[in-house]
């Protein structure tokens, strides 16, 4: 059975450890030492070879077998960024709508008079199962069989920015590491000419907290994030500077694998010699294999049609969700879609209207289009922000146009995809929708959930840092059973 | 009188006693458990202890250390019977004889597993365990004394008292240090590990001319008396403090006085300020007031937190005491203290009670920022006057800018009023009659109503209204600082040990005191008459007989020579730390750290002059040797060091001859990609170029946005305190070193820098590139592979010095290079495309 820490030091082998061990290359260097020049670019020479071998320290992202059997082997999150409020998109509050325009006072910051706002929005049964959907989200309504809906979850901050880290990282202040990062660390990666973790922001706004969302933290830097632009040039310096011939580039690589050669003799055991060559070529790679993934024009007009790429509108949110497909497809292992602008505390009405209008046909464009390719069984799909609303408003924006602020323990998220049963609504609020009252989830119960489906235990991926084993649910999560196939 | 420290006579006693005895990992303290730790632990911790861990004990049983499982749980008592594995029940559940089969969920474990773990227990001694529930106080909490120097069968190979300790445990082992390093690669090693730096051509030559071992002494101390010294050793030092420009967080606003923190961390490295005082400095410099204003400067040390949104004001007072404390212990005492603030220290013996024991003496700390006059050190080569001007002028700047923006704005919104409903889609309702701030955001992103032009007049003025705004920030130039000081309601805050860390659950008051392992009571400290609890804990810690400070500070010198400290985890000298199998020598060096009056610079001595250091990264006998201890924990040969992101950058910096030397002073704004900036939420104005090529320790640390090229490099994690530096090899490394404008830029200023030093000859061109790059000319074949990518063994004579210099530059597009170069005759590739491949090399990234 394999190891499922790779690096677990506690009091084994205190790490991480800068020397890099013998790595049994031995083998290699005497057969193949000589001739590396001559084999430069060629390909995937050294991976195979490495395999036959008894490596000490393993590359991170050589693909790892998970500690349970899973369905699902990669996962795309779909980071609806400012948090979207649960009564106004999966979790009905027909009592709230009676409550609309009445005051309460409570604290929100301060002790406040406030009004209850009721949901603009008209919900209505999808489906086989019934599901009861906003109507802001018209085509997903066709897809509720294939979506298992969690009402009950709730999180431990109500700010943005460590709203994020708790969902990015489950972790309220900057510093673990990503869901994305665990997951690589767990499992490695399936294609090594593309990022395994990769994030597709929203042109329109950073990510609330930065890049620290997306770091591998403490873990090894194999396990970064990635950050793809949707738009233009994909990765930074993936190429080198205009002006740079391919050929002369090719020369630059064989002319450097050369130079290098003979230095391997002066550390037979230093494995980072001869990955640090593996890397040029790797790169090299890298400059086609990338924007090849990302080439959404490739696909049939029906294709784009489908997710909504000609309107001006659903445009981007239907680029990334295509991107995301087609990343998944290449074995990228963790695709975090964001789609910011949820944080409607004023007009709630249009705000989210837009943003359902911005989002419904690509989302369910992604869900189809994987199901119709067979690929939905090993995706995981998850949809969600960092937090829910509130059922009330402040005065002002009552007055003007009514919206909902922010609140931590209420929000709602959906599952599709491999290993999850369709159809299911899990738990409950109250009864104005304010707190998850039946089946409450924690956050780290939604973290340890994505890596049950991954095929991870999140008591068992630990890594030893500060002190301790760290893991991505802390002292651990429950996995959500109920949306467990 | 309470007693600060275990009485010295009885702790000596006590580690000679235990240092024979325990082997070869001072830290674990008898056989059986040690074995435990190394063998069974692993295989209990990946299927046992999610459920029966210490806090998890499911059915009463944990399985997290020897006491627990004798212990037992609450069905089958005892889970291990000493030299009976067949009775135990740990085995009997594992195999299935006892039901359910363990583990509950997973598959069961492996026959070797399983059997490992019997044979454990059938050599179980009878009395494992026993004594278990006091165990005595090991390495690293004894107190300090100076061990003997170890007798040794080779004294020949005997430098100093490091050479000793090492080569009589190699001779435990019946092993041999590996041969000397060549000339070359110790000048290089002393060079990147004391100023991170390559040497120069000229200095190249001038020790290779004379390598005596009095010109390696006097190369060091001349390497130590430069200023670039202070760069390279404070930025480690920087790494240990988290240090960072900004707070982090989404604000992630400038903390724009903080450089004066870095500047200070510096300059007190360069004068090697007694590292005692250093210390004192750091967690109490405003109550010595006869270590005057500079000593404020020390305090940034405590101004480093995140300040993360909280709903409520004690969830921030946490934040920052937490941080604090846990960097305080994990920076001077080595210890793992943050464990502690929720339950009792698992490994150590550091009580919660402790923890929060200590957090009083933070307990009225207030920060801010404050005046304190630029000192005399600070101004050293620079203009005063100038910067006044530049703070003034950018004040003016940025209100104009901020009345600019507020005008546009109102323009801006005036015109969506007018023109509202075309802005919504058609079946987008309920538009607004007020425009709001947010409204114009989002129409400005949608672009319809306003121009390409007014999008990025608006972006703009957004971004240079907030935050960083520009290097010329009027705060970089002010002379304030972020100090520290105690509030007058001292006496009346009161400290509580905090159930799980919850500040809602509130236990017992404690009063200021040190760790009970190291005084061996918890009495606290007596506080009457003296002006600053601060003060108390830092004579504490900065005092000859703490038992962890000199230790964790050697130790960490030697680990930044090293590659690894001789305990591993240097922040944790604890018993999760790795251990080390030379405790004598950490005490030997931190013996002789205080006695030189805790001077860094003369541990430095100690340990380069050291055989230990000069050793080869070869051994003739290094695959029997792997095998012994593959990860040269017994130091028979120097293990390699990848270089650290900054020194990468430095030296391309150095060998291009484009570095700026200017140290000090705010931090330059590196130019980062737009797109990356945008991404990250961030933005600035880079600095101008020449600023930019300044040393890295100089370049803004931003929590939310590290430079890629650093990021690439494994830079520091400048969130929190960071002991180690990864080392890992991943591709976006290439993109930084092979692709990015600034290795291009930096390879064509070193072509031109060839041209003018050696004119027009390729195989000149080629030596000197490889002299500036590696310190040493290129081998025949070498020479032969260069010269056939420049095309052509020689240049033609009589060409004209312009055909050169326009070779410099990289060939035109794809395609055109190779008939292009043909046609001019000689060139094929660029002599810059030549150094890009040079500054590639794995030698010169590596440290051999």
């Amino acid at each position: 059975m394999p190891k499922p820490e790779f690096s677990f030091c506690g009091q084994v082998e205190p790490g991480p450890d800068p020397r890099l061990g013998g790595l049994g290359r031995r083998d290699f260097l005497f057969r193949f030492g000589r001739g590396l020049g001559s084999l430069a670019l060629s390909s995937l020479l050294f991976q195979d070879t490495l395999r036959g071998s008894r490596p000490r320290l393993e590359d991170p992202l050589l693909p790892k077998a998970p500690h349970f059997e899973s369905k699902a082997k990669s996962c795309i999150f779909l980071f609806m960024e400012g948090a979207p409020s649960q009564m106004d998109t999966f979790d009905p509050k027909p009592a709230l709508d009676k409550h609309h325009g009445t005051p309460v006072t409570r604290i929100y910051g301060s002790m406040e008079k406030r009004i209850y706002v009721g949901s603009p929005f008209k919900f209505a049964r999808h489906g086989q199962c019934g599901m009861e959907v906003s109507e802001i989200f018209p085509h997903l309504s066709t897809c509720v069989d294939d979506i298992a809906v969690v009402r009950s979850l709730h999180t431990d901050s109500h700010n943005h920015p460590a709203g994020c880290f708790l969902m990015n990282t489950g972790v309220s202040i900057p510093g673990s590491p990503s869901v994305g990062s665990w997951l690589i660390y767990g499992l490695g990666s399936e294609n090594q000419n593309l990022p395994s973790f990769v994030v597709l922001p929203d042109r329109r706004r950073g990510i609330s907290g930065g890049a620290v969302n997306y770091s591998n933290a403490y873990l090894p830097a194999a396990c970064h994030g990635t950050m793809l632009n949707p738009d233009g040039v994909p990765i930074v310096d993936l190429q080198p500077p205009a002006g740079t011939g391919r050929e002369e580039q090719e020369a630059s690589v064989k002319l450097l694998n050369e130079l290098n050669e003979p230095y391997l003799e002066s550390d037979p055991s230093n494995s980072g010699l001869l990955t640090r060559m593996k890397n040029y070529e790797l790169a090299f790679r890298m400059q086609f294999a990338v924007p090849g993934a990302l080439d959404i024009d490739s696909e049939s007009e029906k294709t784009k049609e489908l997710y909504g790429l000609n309107d001006r509108i659903t445009e981007p949110m239907a680029r990334k969700c295509l991107m995301a497909r087609r990343l998944v497809e290449r074995g990228v292992r963790y695709v975090q879609v964001y789609c910011s602008g949820w944080d409607s505390h004023e007009n709630i009405a249009a705000e989210h209207r837009r943003r359902g209008y911005e989002t419904d046909r690509p989302v369910a464009a992604l869900l189809k289009d994987l199901k119709q390719r067979g690929l939905l069984d090993q995706t995981l799909l998850v949809w969600g922000g960092e937090f829910g609303r509130t059922a009330d408003n402040s005065m002002s924006f009552f007055r003007s146009n009514p919206g909902r602020d922010h609140n931590k323990e209420a929000m709602v998220m959906w599952f599709a995809g491999g290993g999850i049963k369709g159809g299911t609504v899990v738990g409950n609020t109250d009864e104005l929708g304010i707190k998850a009252a039946e089946n409450v989830y924690h956050l780290h119960d939604l973290h340890a959930t994505i890596l049950r489906l991954m095929g991870l235990d999140d008591m068992r991926l630990t890594y030893y840092h500060a002190g301790r084993l760290k893991r991505l649910t802390d002292l651990g999560g429950r996995p959500i059973k109920e949306v467990l196939a | 009188m309470t007693l600060s420290f275990r009485p010295l006579l009885v702790s000596c006693f006590v580690l000679a006693l235990a240092l024979p005895a325990a082997g070869e990992s001072a830290a674990v303290p008898s056989e059986s458990e040690d074995r435990f730790q190394r063998e069974i632990r692993p295989i209990l911790s990946r299927n046992c202890l999610a459920c029966h861990g210490a806090e998890t004990r499911q059915s009463g049983l944990a399985l997290e250390n020897l006491a627990d499982i004798l212990e037992g749980g609450a069905l089958s008592g005892p889970a291990v019977l000493a030299g009976k594995s067949s009775a135990s029940p740990l085995i009997q559940y594992l195999t299935g004889e006892k039901q359910p089969r363990m583990p509950l969920t997973g598959s069961p474990l492996p026959e070797a597993d399983i059997a490992a773990i019997s044979r454990w227990i059938d050599e179980l001694p009878a009395d494992a365990g026993v004594g278990a529930e006091e165990p005595s106080l090991s390495w690293p909490w004894t107190a300090l004394a100076e061990p003997r120097l170890p007798e040794v069968q080779d004294r020949s190979w005997v430098r100093n008292g490091v050479d000793a300790f090492i080569l009589s445990k190699l001779e435990e082992k019946e092993m041999v240090p590996a041969p000397p390093a060549s000339e070359r690669a110790r000048l290089r090693r002393i060079y990147f590990g004391l100023i991170g730096l390559p040497p120069t051509p000229e200095e190249a030559q001038r020790f290779l001319g004379d390598s005596s071992s009095a010109a390696y002494a006097r190369e060091i101390e001349s390497l130590l008396s430069r200023s670039e010294y202070g760069v390279r050793w404070g930025r480690h030092w920087l790494d240990l403090v988290r240090y960072a420009d900004t707070g982090g967080e989404s604000t992630d606003d400038a903390r724009s006085h903080l450089w004066r923190y870095r500047d200070y961390v510096i300059r007190a490295f360069n004068q090697d300020r007694p590292y005692d005082r250093f210390i004192k400095e750091q967690i109490a410099g405003d109550a010595y007031r006869h270590f005057g204003d500079e000593a404020k400067l020390g305090t940034g040390f405590l101004y480093q937190w995140i300040p993360v949104q909280r709903d409520r004001g004690p969830e921030r007072r946490r934040d920052v005491l937490n941080d604090v404390v846990g960097t305080t212990g994990s920076v001077f005492l080595g210890m793992t203290l943050g464990c502690a603030r929720c339950h009792d220290h698992k490994y150590d013996p550091i009580p919660t009670r402790d923890y929060y024991r200590l957090e009083a003496f933070f307990a009225p700390l207030l920060l801010k920022a404050a005046p304190v006059p630029f000192t005399e050190f600070e101004l050293a080569g620079r203009q005063p006057e100038v910067w006044k001007e530049k703070a003034a002028a950018w004040d003016t700047v940025l209100e104009s800018r901020k009345a600019l923006g507020e005008r546009k704005k109102a323009e801006f919104k005036a015109r969506m009023k007018a023109h509202r409903s075309p802005v919504m889609a058609q079946d987008l309702k309920d538009w607004a009659l007020e425009v709001t701030d947010t409204d114009l955001r989002w129409a400005m992103n949608d672009g319809v109503l306003f121009s390409k032009e007014e999008q990025d007049l608006y972006q703009l003025l957004r971004k240079q209204t907030t935050r960083f705004a520009n290097p010329n920030n009027p705060g970089y130039f002010k002379p304030m600082a972020f100090t520290a000081s105690d509030s007058p309601l001292r006496d009346s805050v009161g400290t509580y040990v905090l159930k799980g860390g919850n500040y809602l659950l509130r236990g017992e008051e404690v009063q200021p005191g040190f760790l009970s392992a190291v005084t061996g009571h918890s009495d606290p400290v007596n506080l009457e008459g003296l002006s600053s609890r601060r003060k108390v804990l830092a004579e504490w810690i900065a005092s000859p007989d703490n038992p962890l400070t000199a230790r964790v500070m050697v130790n960490r010198i030697w680990q930044y020579h090293f590659g690894t400290g001789l305990v591993p985890q240097p922040s944790d000298l604890g018993k999760n730390g790795g251990g080390t199998r030379h405790p004598e020598l950490i005490d030997w060096l931190a013996w002789k750290f205080i006695r030189s009056g805790w001077s860094v610079k003369a541990i430095h001595r100690l340990i380069l002059q050291s055989n230990t250091y000069q050793q080869a990264l070869r051994h003739p006998r290094w695959e029997a040797y792997e095998e012994i201890d593959s990860a040269n924990r017994y130091l028979w040969k120097r293990s390699p060091i990848r270089l650290e992101a900054e020194v990468i950058r430095d030296s391309l910096l150095a060998v291009s001859g484009e570095l700026n030397p200017l140290q000090g002073g705010p931090p330059f704004f590196p130019r980062i990609d737009q797109e990356v900036m945008d991404r990250a939420g961030t933005w600035w104005e880079a600095s101008p170029v020449e600023d930019r090529n300044r040393r890295t320790a100089y370049m803004l640390q931003c929590r939310s946005l590290q430079s890629p090229m650093i990021s690439a490099f494994d830079g520091p994690n400048i969130q929190e305190t960071c002991p180690v530096r990864g080392v890992t090899t991943v591709t976006p490394q290439v993109f930084a070193l092979f692709n990015s404008d600034f290795s291009h830029q930096q390879s064509r200023a070193m072509a031109r820098r060839i041209v003018r030093e050696v004119g027009a000859d390729p195989e000149r061109q080629i030596e000197r590139a490889f002299q500036l790059a590696l310190q040493r000319p290129p081998s025949p074949s070498e020479k032969q592979k260069c010269l056939s990518f420049l095309g052509g063994s020689r240049d033609l004579p009589g060409e004209s010095r312009e055909l050169t210099l326009k070779a410099i530059s990289f060939s035109g597009g794809a395609g055109v290079a190779p008939q292009a170069a043909t046609r001019q005759g000689s060139r094929k590739y660029s002599l810059a495309g030549l150094c890009l491949v040079l500054l590639n090399m794995n030698e010169f990234v590596f440290l051999e």
